[in-house]
């Protein structure tokens, strides 16, 4: 699935756990493994590269190893022996060794404050500000740590936690604890194949729950599951619903628009279909706003979120997924409140016509379409504003609310006439800057997501929409639309977001809406290629579409989009720029698997 | 003699203050107003006034932790303007040759300013994702990184603004902002503050009423202090302001009103200063109580509470000493006879659970005796006490622990829990015996670490700690650490008690460092230990100092001639730094650091803490006198 002999590894995503708030993967420079938390006080991961640890022999040289992940446990293999992790629940690490190698973790660079003591059952805690606390509590074999309080420095010094398998049994086991505050060891511990087995099980329940694929991307959709499941975290602290991170060791935030495309990938178990499109309404606050992104450091409402989870909740329910009338219930009344809340509080100009006040907003930071600021008219926004509308007199129709479904539609209707009466110009949807009235085109592929419309549209418009999206000179290529033209001034691929890439989600976007506008073929197509990418790539947020550069025939080089702005502390190098090969050339994200999953349903369907 | 001359003058008028010294805020806001060194759209810096809502970020990117501040002066014809300030607990006064404005609080979070014959600019820089947009409404609005969302509504005049989304940086250009005066020549702006989702009124309040209600809040909050010498009336109106504004909450993790530290940098309520501020609060019991108690409505399920907390953060990383014990009996002293069983029940509840989380989390040798696994959890980030690493078994912990002990004792009595008061009365009991026992070596207190025993000798002042315990030791203690504690050559000055014995530099005495801490928890135990002459000196000589430099969490030694001050004010994130030299201590710059504007704060400011302790003491002496 992931491993060092094969195409994916831990350089492009973590072993984790379900629920769990600790991660391990490898620096695809240094080739060294780290565990980490999967928590942050910024969105972004700072201290990624916490705990080095490495398998050690005759107590002192590093001998070099393989690994393999199976959804139960990290493997990793020496001459001289293994060393097995898997996650017991999401609070728990659990590690084995067998054969005469050891294990390493290397305490170094704690920030002021920061401290190890022992305990008298040979354990020792290890605690992080702000990050959460370990507990290494030794079960098999010898634990063997340095640690100093250092009082002139007040924090501990660097140290290492060995652990060292007995002479005898040649082997050793470790529990790591992680928490928050306060944690003891636990009276007895399950056997480790016991554990594993049981991860492992519950990863099988999950993937066979989502529905069926072609057997062409069985193994993309089983890694991409794997990215999926391990995504998840348990409620905790500010969060009170589960929820997808977008990663567990870089951007460590459920992003609100994401758990709406997560939703549609679950939807062949339609109470995780909803558990993923409720959790940011847990948090919509007196006037019905959601957050843009939770986590359990906070919720962070700086920009809303687009509001897509009318077209996910269509989707779901055209797909003739059945919710009870409570859900139902709660459902409409979240998701009424927070349409009412963008046709107030995005519109407030009167002209009846709502506006993203920040890029955001649309979920991309980065799109070119801002290029004549804000407040910005968009009828991407538009479109998802009819769609949840429509959404909302569904679910009153459904639940008995006669009266405030009809308002739903009417509302829905007048969106859709403003849509198409004042967007579309010249065989293309326009944009304008609010304040000025100023009327732009653009070359984003935000002006085709209009298509999720599906068949409301008027013929004319979807053919003309359709034909852009199949045009190899604008946006279609091998792995699927692009998301800014391929001849447009603005195309960049390194270090961006929606300037070049193909992004599952925006491909499910339009393969859902070209389906629903009778242009099958097309959105089967747009599905297998994305698919075909991804199984090349890696279902990250957004995916080169290309392995090599097409202007100097150079590979690919992708940098995290905000490595200069955030957690770039270049003295202490905690946070390098990542520049990856093509073998392990993105990160699988949980928006990116989602979108994959979606995709490879929506072709087997 | 100026600054003698206005104290006096502010002394016979109305309470009034430098900002300089405390922001203009308000209770329950997170909104302040200060001067400073601030960037201008021009590109220079230029000091001028600033309103920021403090944040702890807790990253480490510099660009996650900058003040998001909107810097303001007047203008005139485009020009910078120069002005004076000054202000009372309801109202800013800005006034230059053109015109003057005036700046108060519509409730916590709403700025008001009205002015006349000028323009007030507002500019504040920018990063990535933070976004300004005009709502297209006649209303601004402005996001910050963690910093929440301001929204500007011109009540009267017109609103200039300037800012652009510069997508390529994925970010605002910076943003200006002018209000000016209509043809009246008058303005009145409302500034709104919001974690998100700012929303205009439908009309707003008079200024004066809303200044009005700031003052009356004030001087509501002033009335449940007990007296001073009425010498440091000045200073206890300025220590009483200086812990208002910083009450806050409730607001994101915050449930209920908790205390700063300081504003505008500390933005964190650490658990044991609300100690210090529930012993002073004579006159409302609900809210000496209520503050007690704060941060324990975040105990975790084991019992210990934060180090320190905000509304966006729980710092558990480490605690605080339990100086709970000590706050709750000297609060039953004064207090006692408004103390309910209600009040009782409350504190009992929180209070007995982390008296079993140092027992049990804190004890992990089981020997019954605590230990503190951690510098910060015992107040004094780095204590010798640790030299030899941790765990470490200590004195000043086992007192406190003593205290909080017999306090439970007292409340379980209050409650008719007779047996269970026995019990803690029997477990305090136990803790002073070991103590005296095995943690006096015939001369003083040492400290050991866990399991091993091994002996930590320290001459730090934390060891005399037990003196708290006054009377519960025997006698030849008290009075070989009293004799210590007299001793010009170890502890005793004037102005309080050295943290170190005194040292010199060839020939030449050095300043020690007298903190603020130690005296409130040592003088009163030396006063009823007997000592009652000398404690009440160095009290005395204590708020003097407080009186004529300000209060201060530590000061230097006022040794002639004094050295420079040190110029290393602590961390960025302000919470102390390492000793600059082995004299000094831990702690910040010494409040007899010349009093400029500051550039960015810094604890150079009356913090809420300094205020308290300075007032622990002042009360206790008018007490005593």
């Amino acid at each position: 699935m992931f491993g060092t002999k094969e195409r994916f590894d831990l350089c492009s995503l973590p072993f984790s756990g379900r629920d769990s708030r600790l991660a391990i993967f490898e620096d695809e420079e240094t080739r060294e493994l780290y565990l980490t938390f999967s928590r942050s006080p910024t969105p972004r991961v700072e201290r990624k590269r916490l705990i080095r640890f490495a398998p050690v022999i005759d107590n002192k040289d590093i001998v070099s190893w393989d690994y393999d992940v199976q959804p139960g446990k990290l493997t990793i293999s020496t001459i001289k022996g293994t060393i097995e992790f898997c996650f017991s629940g999401p609070k728990l690490l659990r590690i084995r060794g067998k054969g005469s190698v050891s294990l390493r973790f290397y305490i170094r660079d704690l920030k002021i404050y920061e401290n190890a003591s022992p305990r008298e059952d040979g354990s020792v805690e290890v605690v992080y500000e702000i990050l959460g606390k370990l507990l290494f509590v030794p079960l098999k074999g010898v634990l063997r740590q340095d640690s100093f309080w250092r009082n002139t420095t007040a924090r501990t010094d660097d140290f290492t936690i060995d652990i060292i398998p007995s002479v005898e049994a040649q082997e050793f086991e470790i529990a790591v604890h992680e928490y928050y505050s306060n944690g003891v060891r636990d009276e007895d511990y399950p056997p480790f194949d016991q554990c594993a087995e049981r991860s492992a099980a519950d990863f099988e329940d999950f993937l066979s729950s989502l529905g069926s694929y072609p057997e062409e991307f069985s193994a993309l959709v089983r890694r991409a599951a794997w990215a999926l499941w391990t995504s998840r975290v348990s409620p905790e602290s500010r969060m009170v619903a589960p929820a997808y991170l977008s990663s567990k060791v870089n951007l460590v935030r459920a992003v609100g628009w994401e758990q709406a495309i997560i939703s549609v990938a679950l939807m062949g178990d339609p109470d995780s279909a909803y558990e993923a499109l409720m959790s940011q309404f847990a948090y919509q606050d007196e006037l019905g706003q959601i957050p843009n992104n939770i986590s359990d450091m906070g919720e962070d409402y700086i920009t809303a979120g687009a509001p897509m989870q009318g077209f996910a909740i269509s989707h779901i329910l055209n797909s003739g997924i059945m919710l009870d009338s409570a859900k139902l219930e709660e459902l409409y009344r979240a998701l009424s409140r927070y349409t009412d809340w963008w046709l107030r509080a995005r519109c407030r100009d009167g002209s009846g016509v709502p506006q993203y006040y920040h890029p955001e907003e649309c979920g991309w930071l980065d799109a070119t379409v801002f290029t004549w600021g804000v407040p910005l008219k968009a009828p991407d926004l538009v479109s998802w504003l009819v769609l949840q509308t429509e959404v909302c007199a569904k679910l009153a129709e459904k639940i008995g609310k006669q009266e405030e479904a009809e308002k739903w539609n009417a509302e829905s209707s007048r969106l859709l006439d403003v849509l198409v009466g004042e967007f579309w110009e010249d065989n293309q949807f326009v944009y304008y800057n609010a304040k000025t009235g100023r009327r732009f085109k653009v070359n984003s592929v935000l002006r085709l997501l209009p298509i999720m419309l599906g068949k409301r549209l008027p013929k004319d418009i979807i053919d003309a929409l359709a034909r852009d999206i199949a045009d190899e000179e604008q946006f279609l290529t091998d792995g699927g639309v692009v998301s800014e033209r391929l001849k447009s001034r603005e195309f960049l691929l390194d270090g961006t977001a929606l300037r070049g890439g193909v992004l599952p989600a925006i491909q499910l976007i339009l393969a859902s809406g070209l389906r629903d506008a009778g242009k099958k073929e097309l959105s089967d197509e747009l599905a297998r290629r994305a698919c075909r990418l991804a199984d090349e790539m890696g279902a990250a947020d957004s995916i080169p579409p290309f392995k090599f550069d097409p202007g100097t025939g150079k590979p690919i080089r992708v940098e995290d989009e905000f490595d200069i702005k955030w957690g770039m502390d270049s003295d202490k190098d905690l946070f390098k720029t990542e520049r990856r090969d093509p073998k392990s050339a993105v990160e699988w994200t949980s928006a990116g698997s989602a979108g994959v999953l979606a995709l490879a349903l929506h072709i087997g369907s | 003699m100026r600054k003698k001359l206005k104290r006096q003058f502010e002394q016979r008028h109305k309470f009034m203050f430098d900002i300089n010294r405390v922001p203009f805020s308000r209770r329950l806001s997170y909104l302040s107003v200060d001067e400073r060194l601030a960037p201008t759209e021009s590109g220079a810096d230029r000091k001028q006034l600033a309103l920021i809502r403090q944040v702890r970020t807790y990253g480490t990117d510099p660009e996650a932790k900058r003040d998001r501040m909107l810097a303001f002066r007047p203008i005139f014809n485009q020009e910078s303007i120069p002005y004076r300030v000054d202000a009372d607990p309801g109202r800013m006064r800005v006034q230059t040759s053109y015109g003057s404005f005036e700046v108060c609080f519509d409730g916590a979070d709403v700025i008001r300013i009205r002015g006349q014959g000028l323009t007030v600019r507002f500019f504040t820089k920018m990063t990535t994702a933070e976004g300004a947009v005009d709502r297209l409404d006649g209303t601004y609005q402005i996001n910050y990184f963690m910093h929440g969302e301001y929204l500007f509504v011109p009540i009267k005049g017109k609103i200039d603004f300037e800012a652009e989304w510069i997508w390529e940086s994925r970010k605002s250009s910076d943003v200006l902002l002018d209000i000016e005066p209509d043809e009246s020549g008058y303005f009145e702006l409302a500034i709104h503050h919001a974690e998100h989702g700012a929303e205009r009124y439908e009309s707003y309040r008079p200024f004066e009423e809303c200044a009005k209600e700031s003052l009356d809040d004030y001087e509501n909050w002033y009335s449940m202090y007990p007296p001073v010498p009425s010498k440091y009336e000045y200073i206890k109106r300025l220590s009483v302001y200086a812990i208002w504004i910083c009450q806050i909450g409730p607001r994101g993790l915050i449930t209920e009103p908790a205390i700063l530290f300081n504003k505008p940098t500390e933005s964190s309520c650490f658990s044991w200063h609300q100690v210090y501020h529930a012993m002073i609060m004579h006159n409302d019991v609900d809210m000496a109580v209520q503050t007690l108690m704060n941060l324990f409505a975040y105990q975790d399920e084991f019992g210990e509470i934060a180090d320190l907390y905000d509304d966006k953060f729980n710092n558990i990383m480490a605690t605080k000493p339990p100086f709970h014990g000590y706050g709750l009996l000297y609060m039953l002293e004064r207090i006692g006879d408004s103390i309910t069983v209600e009040h009782c029940k409350h504190m009992y509840k929180g209070l007995s659970k982390w008296y079993e989380w140092w027992m049990t989390l804190r004890d992990t040798d089981n020997d019954g005796v605590p230990q503190y696994n951690h510098g910060c959890e015992s107040g004094n980030d780095f204590t010798d006490l640790m030299a030899k690493g941790v765990p470490t078994e200590a004195p000043d912990l086992i007192s406190y622990l003593a205290l909080l002990a017999e306090g439970l004792g007292k409340l379980a009595s209050r409650m008719g829990m007779e047996s269970e008061s026995a019990k803690w009365q029997g477990e305090s009991e136990r803790l002073i015996n070991v103590l005296v026992n095995e943690f006096w070596n015939g001369k003083k207190f040492i400290a050991r670490l866990s399991t091993t025993h091994e002996i930590i000798e320290s001459d730090e002042l934390e060891v005399y700690t037990p003196m708290m315990l006054g009377a519960r030791l025997p006698e030849h203690i008290v009075k070989a650490m009293a004799k210590d504690l007299a001793n010009p050559e170890l502890y005793y000055t004037p102005y309080g008690l050295r943290s170190r014995p005194k040292q010199y530099e060839n020939g030449q005495a050095l300043p020690g460092m007298i903190a603020g801490f130690a005296q409130v928890k040592i003088l009163p135990g030396l006063y009823y230990a007997g000592e009652k002459e000398l404690a009440r000196k160095m009290i005395a000589g204590f708020c003097d100092l407080g009186a004529e430099r300000m209060p201060s969490f530590m000061f230097r030694e006022p040794v002639p001639p004094a050295p420079p001050p040190s110029p290393n004010a602590g961390f960025p994130d302000g919470r102390g730094g390492p000793p600059a030299s082995r004299e000094q201590g831990p702690g910040t710059a010494p409040a007899d650091a010349p009093s400029e504007p500051p550039s960015r704060g810094g604890l150079m400011g009356l913090s809420a803490l300094a205020a308290a302790m300075w007032l622990d003491l002042a009360t206790f002496l008018e007490e005593i006198s």
